[in-house]
């Protein structure tokens, strides 16, 4: 157990980011830690406690006051779940501290359990607090509806406890399981590749499901949405029940204060917990063993060809995108993470139609609506950023090179080169998931015409925000890491970003917005925030680039 | 040919890493960089090669100044860094094709010298895994293989032999005399002393960020006589540091 | 101690290793040289239970490496690249770490950081350590535990002379206790000066064993003369039947200023036994 608990401490310690050096740097990123508070932590935070607070106390009318509830943990179980395979891949088999860790004399199992819980803490900070704000949602409407006595019965209590920790531990649980197992397949197939695109086709199939079982969610209408919820007869909540039992169990308890179900929540976890412990301790030294040899085989015997010579700016393009693709991290947090965005499209032009709402806004938007296209405008405005922020390219930009830092400076390309091919692959990898998304969206609502001004809008913000991480990375790139996810995970800048790039989002939103209620006109709100774009865009370039250049110059 | 003109590091604790640093290593010369670890001698190293911004002083390679004429100046001279672990998600073949893009070599050019020091080095094997397959030695080895393939007036390799096999760092050696020989510049740092014995025209010691000795070998062992050059090198610069 | 009966190891149908056997006494430093890639690591991980294998036997301790338990792995000190230090722990952190993993009273840790010289560092972050303080504390980690035996893979990579001095000390204070030392090194040298037995690997086999000076002995042949003439020519004649006759022509003409004979050192049969590929090759071609 002890070693255990200092195995955990020896990693979380990549976690914990230095400050930069010098007075100025601080101050600057302490700024950066405030923006990120406001910008990402306190509106989430509080636009999820108010949706929780609105459904529950809507759904208290119905006797069904936990469902709006159980589907937010059912929706969080379920990314996690959908991330969790390629992470607890890499981070069980593919860490490159691991070939270390597995000389010292620890069994498998407190290696798994110390592992097993870094990774629950790495990669759970900001959706705790998401999941705090919904339960202090969920019980300002329960004090409202039924009293402080009653609402804050410790059986509710210690149950939201339960179900908190429950819908973020058990989908890692079954992804380590997952993978623990399907490592012990692979091992007999022996390919490189297909390690690595196992991850990806789990990724692609758990995505799919969830996504897929969102069919026949709700329709808008209220009285639908409760039906669906209450009788529960969506394929989406029937997969969780089953899967995430806990949560099911959990709200259970939290409504009727019943104890039972919140012992068999606990026990649930537990069982699953020390059902992983017992697979990871019969089959991870076998799984580490064959990990340890894929790194060293696929000697291939091609004969040595030299390829064609490339520009230097191409080349440096090419080695960027190479290490974003062959890296299993950054591969799934940066590369595949876009794919998101168009799956998500096409789940929306395909399900939204059957929605009041869609048919409502669609046919405005057919019929010129100022409004509605302004809203349109400032959400595919918005899409931009986020996608940007999320994705982290721009944001690990010189993170990535790591110690190998110096090497920008040594090579004889200009650093002004090196910086733009960084910048091309961010708008490169963001830009073109974005702009399929966009396309398929504005052609489903028949307003075809729009597209290449949301086209040329996309580019810009996707350019303004890449422009926004670069720099941001620029001040102080984290570069001591021991393995990719810390250079991810641990990495504030990242965050920072994120944070930015929503603020930014919400900047371009309401200035939108406020130019509209000015002129009530779409058209000059259009082109106004357009014109502001290109110029921003323009600035990014012309000032932006150039002090990218000098903060990595200045790097000591 | 590699000039240091007064280099001076200050970092922001106030402390100075190199105090005033000169030294010239003409066309023709192999020379030694020797220091205990910590010295300095990275440091100097990377403002020669413009990775740092010395306080003051600059560094001046094939008559480039690195500070005003950076492009130009890097052009020149071949670097091997002190940590071999970089960009491992390429293949070495990969690797040295980036390396000869950025160097813009041509094609023909390119293939050739590949091929024959791939060959050398006994890489040739391996050049289509990827680095992160590579034991230490191997991408050391491929670091040097990469800085060879341009062919600049100048070397400056830190600590290039470190982690080489014997035969590899006999390769390196032999390279090193046919490069100065053809009339161009090689600095080196090194902790190995046999090695600096064996191949510098003069030699260089730093301590404490400052140079503290510099002289062909004769003039070293001239000034003390009967010691070897590991008894003098550990004379001026004392006791272990802990 | 360690003893390894024809070890074969394959990655993909390609043989790293074939055949390897070895006999490592108690309170021995034994020296495995070779190229890089000739397959050292890989052995290492074989013999410390890191790596499955596919054929031969390991014993450690006189036990099956495959049945070592845990009590059996806290005596087995492991240094290897660079790995297992915590850059944001303090030195003295990072000993606390390893020494619960290995079960190790925390009162050692102060007693091992003055041993290897680390003692005004105590507090300091890791991140901020020079090379050779980073080798020293790497040391530490494995010295702390009081192993029976000690894997050192490239334990002077790198080092001054001084460093590297105060490294061999502690290398062979550890010997001297008792403890049976197993070290991979590039310095043959070091090798020499360092190991009561070397092994040379290359392309996965044992090519030559033996003390160090056994080794030189055996490879007498190689012994060179140089001469450097009056016109200010090298010659460098091989020792053997002939160089005599060579030389003493030379000398009655009196054109030899100054003759200097070179020993067969390990660094040239290691050279000899697995360097110029090339005119092997091309020797093999035209046979």
């Amino acid at each position: 157990m002890n070693k255990t608990r200092s195995l955990y401490k020896a990693f979380s310690s990549n976690l914990e980011m230095p400050k930069p050096n010098g007075e100025k740097k601080v101050k600057i990123y302490n700024r950066f830690g405030m923006i990120a508070f406001i910008g990402i932590m306190l509106p989430i935070s509080i636009l999820v406690g108010y949706i929780t607070f609105v459904l529950t106390d809507l759904l208290f009318a119905f006797n069904g006051n936990a469902y709006g509830l159980l589907s937010e943990l059912d929706l969080i179980s379920a990314f996690a779940m959908i991330f969790g395979i390629p992470l607890m891949f890499s981070v069980l088999f593919f860490s490159s501290d691991l070939n270390f860790l597995t000389a010292l004399p620890v069994t498998p199992r407190s290696l798994y359990v110390a592992r097993f819980w870094h990774t629950f803490r790495a990669e759970n900070v900001m959706t705790s607090n998401v999941l705090y704000a919904i339960y202090i949602g969920y019980f300002v409407a329960a004090v409202k509806n039924t009293g402080f006595a009653f609402a804050l019965n410790p059986v509710a209590i210690l149950a939201s406890i339960a179900g908190l920790y429950g819908a973020l531990i058990l989908p890692l649980i079954y992804c380590s399981i997952l993978a623990l197992l399907l490592m012990l397949i692979l091992r007999k197939i022996n390919r490189t590749d297909i390690y690595y695109h196992t991850s990806l086709v789990m990724f692609v199939i758990f995505a799919l499901m969830f996504l897929l079982s969102f069919r026949g969610y709700g329709r808008i209408s209220v009285m639908d949405y409760i039906d669906t919820m209450v009788l529960s007869n969506n394929d989406f909540t029937n997969i969780c029940n089953f899967l995430f039992p806990t949560n099911y169990l959990t709200t259970l308890a939290l409504t009727t204060h019943n104890v039972l179900p919140l012992i068999c929540s606990v026990l649930i976890v537990a069982a699953l917990y020390a059902l992983s412990v017992l697979v990871a301790h019969l089959t991870y030294r076998k799984g580490l063993f064959a990990a340890a040899v894929i790194g060293n085989k696929k000697a291939s015997r091609k004969t040595v060809s030299v390829k064609g010579g490339h520009k230097v700016l191409a080349s440096l393009v090419i080695k960027e995108f190479k290490v974003l693709t062959r890296t299993m991290t950054y591969r799934m947090n940066c590369v595949y993470a876009n794919l998101l965005w168009p799956i998500a499209a096409v789940i929306f032009i395909a399900e939204a139609p059957k929605f009041e709402f869609f048919k409502v806004f669609a046919y405005k938007l057919k019929n010129g609506d100022p409004l509605s296209h302004v809203i349109l405008f400032a959400v595919i405005i918005a899409m931009a950023f986020i996608a940007s922020g999320l994705n982290s390219i721009a944001s690990t930009s010189f993170t990535r090179e790591g110690v190998h830092l110096d090497m920008l400076k040594y090579l004889p390309a200009p650093l002004e080169k090196q910086i733009r091919a960084k910048i091309i692959i961010a708008v490169l990898f963001t830009f073109i998931p974005e702009v399929l998304s966009v396309a398929v969206i504005t052609l489903r609502f028949g307003i075809a015409y729009m597209l290449p001004l949301y086209i040329l809008i996309t580019f810009l913000c996707v350019l303004i925000a890449t422009i926004i991480g670069t720099l941001m990375d620029s001040i102080s790139p984290y570069t001591v890491w021991s393995d990719e996810l810390s250079a991810l995970r641990g990495n504030l800048n990242c965050f920072f970003n994120l944070a930015a790039e929503m603020v930014f989002a919400l900047i371009v939103g309401g200035i939108s917005y406020g130019i509209y209620l000015l002129s009530s006109n779409a058209v000059i709100t259009i082109a106004a925030v357009s014109v502001l774009l290109v110029i921003a865009g323009t600035a990014g370039v012309l000032a932006g680039l150039p002090h990218v250049k000098k903060n990595i110059e200045l790097l000591k | 040919m590699i000039e240091a003109r007064n280099l001076t590091m200050v970092y922001g604790n106030g402390k100075k890493a190199t105090d005033d640093v000169s030294f010239t290593v003409k066309a023709g010369e192999i020379v030694g960089f020797a220091g205990p670890n910590g010295a300095g001698k990275t440091t100097v190293i990377k403002m020669l090669t413009g990775i740092l911004k010395p306080t003051s002083g600059t560094a001046v390679i094939n008559g480039f100044d690195i500070n005003k004429d950076p492009i130009k100046a890097k052009m020149s001279f071949a670097y091997i860094a002190d940590n071999p672990d970089i960009l491992i998600q390429l293949t070495g073949l990969e690797y040295l094709n980036f390396i000869a893009d950025m160097y813009e070599i041509p094609e023909d050019a390119r293939k050739d010298k590949i091929e024959e020091l791939s060959e050398r080095f006994g890489m040739k094997d391996v050049l289509n895994t990827q680095m992160r397959e590579y034991s230490h030695g191997m991408r050391q080895k491929l670091m040097v293989i990469s800085a060879l393939i341009h062919n600049p007036p100048a070397w400056i390799l830190d600590e290039p032999m470190t982690g080489l096999d014997p035969s590899a760092a006999f390769e390196l050696k032999q390279m090193m005399r046919e490069h100065a020989k053809a009339g161009n510049a090689v600095l080196f740092s090194t902790h190995v002393l046999e090695v600096a014995e064996q191949l510098c025209d003069r030699i260089l010691i730093i301590n404490n960020g400052k140079i503290l000795k510099e002289g062909t070998l004769d003039f070293l062992t001239l000034d003390n006589p009967g010691m070897s050059l590991e008894e003098i090198f550990v004379k001026l610069t004392g006791k272990a540091e802990s | 101690m360690i003893k390894a009966s024809g070890i074969t190891k394959s990655f993909a149908g390609k043989q790293v290793l074939s055949g390897i056997d070895l006999d490592i006494k108690a309170g021995r430093i034994f020296g495995l040289l070779g190229p890089s890639g000739a397959g050292k690591t890989t052995l290492i991980k074989i013999i410390t239970g890191q790596m499955g294998f596919d054929d031969g036997e390991v014993r450690v301790f006189g036990k099956n490496v495959k049945e070592l338990n845990g009590d059996d792995k806290k005596q087995i000190g492991i240094m290897m690249d660079n790995h297992g230090i915590y850059e944001r722990f303090s030195c003295a952190d990072n000993l606390k770490i390893f020494a619960d993993i290995y079960g190790v009273d925390h009162s050692k840790i102060g007693e091992t950081l003055a041993k290897v010289g680390l003692s005004e560092s105590r507090r300091k972050p890791a991140m901020k350590l020079s090379k050779g303080m980073r080798a020293r504390l790497q040391l530490a980690r494995v010295l702390m535990i009081s192993p029976k035996i000690l894997f050192l893979d490239e334990p002077t990579s790198g080092l001054d002379p001084m460093t590297m001095k105060y490294i061999h000390k502690l290398i062979t204070d550890q010997r001297d206790m008792g403890c049976t030392i197993f070290l991979t090194t590039h310095n043959m040298e070091e090798a020499a000066s360092l190991c009561d037995e070397v092994a040379l690997l290359n392309e996965g086999k044992i090519i030559e064993r033996g003390a160090p000076e056994e080794i030189c002995r055996r490879y007498n042949h190689q012994k060179t003369i140089n001469l450097h003439l009056s016109s200010g020519e090298d010659i460098e004649v091989i020792h053997g039947m002939d160089s005599a006759k060579i030389i003493s022509t030379l000398m009655e003409q009196g054109k030899v200023e100054t003759i200097h004979s070179s020993e067969p050192t390990l660094e040239t049969v290691f050279i000899e036994l697995t360097g110029r590929k090339i005119e092997s090759d091309e020797e093999a071609k035209y046979a």
